[in-house]
């Protein structure tokens, strides 16, 4: 017995020592590393060229985010799904109206574009938005600071949103982006589920404070698990693996997240060779331009957001060894090939030959060809990134996967000529 | 560290034990006995070799029925109108006479709609003594044919992507027309947790992989997320009738799938066993389920409860049937409360508006009989008399009528 006592102990030492090395290395699931100990350093040194935002930035947090009212799936809802439960995240598809010609109205029918004021009665969308925004500035606020009133807040609109049995959210989006009266199920949904990612982001950077506890992390880590369970076999997440768009991209950035979130990253590594990877080969054109998104009213902006999803790929990859930037399909399909074709309209985007039916933000562009520069080592994208600026507006909202706030501070050195 | 060692210690003797029963064993089988049958049918034993048989026969129909999943012939879906999600309608609910759509249904105690058929309930119901007999069977006689189709149950149940059942049961014991949630669907994956004892017992034929052993576990550990998480895991945790200790089975049998020990050991310590005291009076009875229409077959409904948690108990080192309650509840007292009426049924002095199956009193006193080591309940249930439907549950308890 003693012996197979100090076998195991040798077992389950080298086994933990292994599980450590992988995950301690990592500060956050979706954010360059060695971008927030840079920042970090450049604030302790008080760099002139960080100051500012950094200021900014964290008086932000202390006068809005620090004081919120925790957010969740439960809080003023004025809409149930059809299940009754308040707990089951729902949202209603933008562009779907009652059917005039119907009693009732259902099912209800597309109209492009135009948005269904009921949506606003759905709060979830907007509130995940807020909620992971705010999880992710409380995160890197206590990443820089080493402040513990960081990870209170942080880790207790975590608990709110996703632990409490009274107010935590289920883990699926099976009502996300609902269409009321329609039969078929889908998977579109599903990309509102980078929020979650997002909010996972940050509380992968709470966890060596004293206010996030050992319960809460393995909590949210069953929580993850159960989430990508849905995800990966559920109708809706098998339809949105399947989406030949943008959709099927970020579907693979928030699996990837919840995966590494749940600590499995030999499986990490899997999906991203074996599930995103393929997609670079089948969602563009030899040109570089991805066909699905050109078609859209806002083809420059989607692209640019196909691009976006990409690079978030390429983050989490890189925590593992692997880059994506300098991944080259059989079929000679790359992200250097969008980012090439991308290039002259994030210039210009007055030039861009498609639809394009609002304003587009060329500093969403800045920063790709920033990131790929600096994963291939290219002088000349960083020097157009610089060239073209990075000042992100940071009450943007809408059609952006970033927080600006966030990436201005890690992002400090575009602006360095 | 120390109680890391300790859970593998536990882990390592269970394999070890498992070794010696040349299989790894059940969830809520009696273990012993079941390897006691094998050996029986292999030397022959006239008995049982003419009661395994009969079940070999009554089985044949397994192999040519239509699929057996929860998406075919779906007639009635839920209201989230994914078929993948398994709906059982309350069984005592009706049409509300009184309103022009009959919504919301209301109840009448012990009174079963004959629009239960309509839904998934028969289903799961088949999914239960299908596996589980082609797992016993397997187990028995060694023949991969029955393997293979109990993989491919199983699989069409729980795995497939077009007809796997969602791991909930959010609409489970549905009741049309009611706005609040309750719990009391999860019930129903007391076969769930039987279908998962098909699956151990198949463990090793070459018809059921790995990878499938890994998804259905990753099926289960979802399917507990839930039960532990929701709103309606909640309510029924809470329950205090029968549906409260059915929770705890059911939970303890879905971690005992996932060889998750210590988990089982603290659900029927902290949990399980408090029940005792919440649930049963001095006197031994139930009242909870005494206030129920069909009060003694619901008696017998929390008996069965506590025996078959007790198969699970054992198999972590637990035997509640030693338990006694600083309340002095125990189950011995439960048998004491019940044993008269089983006896005679007519006697029962609360409602029970259908006749009492009387085969399940025996059984009940039978294994009470061993436990205890009393003679007059093991009298009392040959007197009762056991007649065996061919199926694996009664096979293992043959010997009340020797």
């Amino acid at each position: 017995m003693n012996l197979l006592r100090k076998f195991t102990t040798i077992i389950v030492i080298s086994v933990s020592i292994a599980g450590c090395s992988k995950s301690d290395n990592i500060i956050s699931l979706m954010y360059e590393d060695s971008l927030l100990k840079a920042a970090k350093e450049a604030i302790s040194a008080n760099d002139s060229a960080i100051m500012p935002k950094y200021t900014d930035f964290i008086n932000y947090v202390d006068s809005v985010t620090l004081k919120m009212e925790p957010l969740s799936v439960v809080k003023d809802k004025k809409r149930v799904a059809p299940s009754k439960d308040p707990r089951d995240y729902i949202t209603l598809s933008p562009y779907w109206w009652p059917d005039p010609t119907i009693e009732g109205g259902v099912p209800y029918i597309r109209r492009d574009g135009e948005r269904n004021p009921e949506v606003y009665e759905y709060l979830e969308r907007v509130n995940s938005t807020i909620f992971a925004e705010s999880v992710q500035l409380l995160a890197v606020a206590y990443y820089l600071t080493d402040n513990e009133k960081y990870a209170d807040k942080c880790a207790e609109m975590l608990r709110v949103w996703f632990l409490d049995s009274i107010t935590g959210m289920n883990p699926n989006m099976t009502y996300s982006q609902t269409v009321p009266g329609m039969v078929e199920i889908r998977g579109t949904g599903i990309i509102d589920a980078r929020r979650i990612a997002g909010a996972l982001n940050g509380a992968k950077m709470i966890e060596n404070s004293q206010y996030w506890t050992q319960e809460d992390r393995l909590k949210l880590k069953d929580w993850a698990n159960s989430f990508r369970y849905w995800l990966e076999n559920s109708v809706n997440g098998l339809k949105e693996a399947q989406a030949p768009n943008n959709h099927g991209l970020w579907y693979e950035v928030t699996h990837q997240a919840v995966v590494m979130y749940g600590g499995d990253f030999d499986y990490l590594r899997k999906i991203i060779v074996e599930e995103q990877l393929p997609r670079i080969d089948s969602q563009m054109q030899p040109d570089g331009s991805f066909p699905h998104e050109l078609a859209r009213t806002l083809g420059l902006h989607y692209s640019t957001f196909a691009m976006e999803a990409l690079n978030l790929t390429d983050i989490m990859a890189e925590k593992i060894g692997l880059n994506i930037w300098s991944y080259k399909a059989d079929n000679g399909n790359s992200m250097l090939s969008a980012l090439e074709y991308l290039k002259p309209y994030w210039k210009d985007p007055q030039s861009w030959p498609h639809m394009q039916i609002s304003p587009f933000n060329s500093e969403r562009g800045s920063l790709l060809l920033y990131r790929a520069g600096k994963r291939i080592n290219n002088d000349e994208y960083i020097k157009l990134a610089k060239s073209i600026g990075y000042n992100p507006d940071i009450n943007e909202k809408e059609n952006s996967n970033t927080i600006p706030r966030i990436n201005s501070l890690l992002y400090y050195k575009l602006n360095i000529k | 560290m120390k109680s890391i060692c300790n859970i593998l210690y536990v882990i390592v003797t269970l394999l070890f034990t498992a070794s010696n029963l040349e299989a790894k064993g059940t969830i809520t089988y009696n273990d012993q006995r079941l390897l006691e049958l094998k050996r029986a049918f292999l030397r022959n034993d006239e008995k049982v070799v003419a009661h395994i048989n009969a079940i070999i026969e009554s089985s044949e129909h397994y192999f040519s029925e239509k699929p057996l999943n929860i998406v075919s012939d779906k007639r009635r879906f839920a209201p989230s109108r994914d078929p993948r999600d398994y709906i059982s309608l309350s069984r005592y609910w009706w049409p509300d006479p009184d309103t022009k759509d009959g919504l919301p249904y209301i109840r009448h105690d012990g009174e079963s709609n004959p629009e239960l058929e309509e839904y998934d309930y028969r289903k799961i119901t088949r999914l239960e003594s299908t596996v589980t007999n082609l797992g016993m069977l397997y187990y028995i006689t060694g023949n991969e044919r029955y393997a293979a189709r109990a993989s491919q149950i199983l699989n069409e149940w729980f795995l497939d992507p077009v007809t796997g059942m969602n791991p909930n049961m959010v609409y489970a014991q549905y009741v049309p027309g009611m706005t609040y949630l309750r719990g009391t669907g999860i019930l129903d994956a007391r076969s769930i947790v039987y279908a998962l004892n098909g699956a151990m017992l198949i463990e090793g034929s070459k018809f059921w992989s790995n990878t499938q052993k890994e998804a259905l576990t990753g099926w289960v550990k979802a399917f507990l997320y839930w039960m532990h998480n929701s709103t309606q895991g909640g309510l029924e945790r809470n329950a205090s009738n029968n549906h409260g200790l059915w929770y705890d089975i059911i939970r303890m049998g879905l971690l005992y799938y996932i060889d998750d020990y210590p988990q089982v050991k603290k659900v029927t310590e902290t949990s399980l066993c408090n029940r005792l005291d919440l649930q049963q009076e001095s006197d031994g009875s139930f009242p909870h389920e005494l206030a129920r229409t069909l009060g003694l077959s619901y008696t017998a409904f929390a008996l069965d409860a506590f025996y078959e948690a007790n198969e699970i108990a054992l198999k972590v080192g637990i035997d509640l049937w030693s338990i006694t309650t600083p309340k002095g509840r125990s189950i011995a007292k439960g048998i004491e409360f019940a044993y008269p009426f089983f006896l005679e049924p007519h006697k029962w002095v609360y409602q029970q508006i259908s006749p009492f199956e009387t085969d399940r009193g025996a059984m009940i006193l039978y294994i009470a009989g061993l436990k205890l080591n009393k003679r007059e309940y093991i009298e009392a249930a040959k007197k009762i008399g056991y007649t065996p439907k061919p199926s694996f549950k009664s096979i293992l308890y043959l010997d009340i009528n020797n």
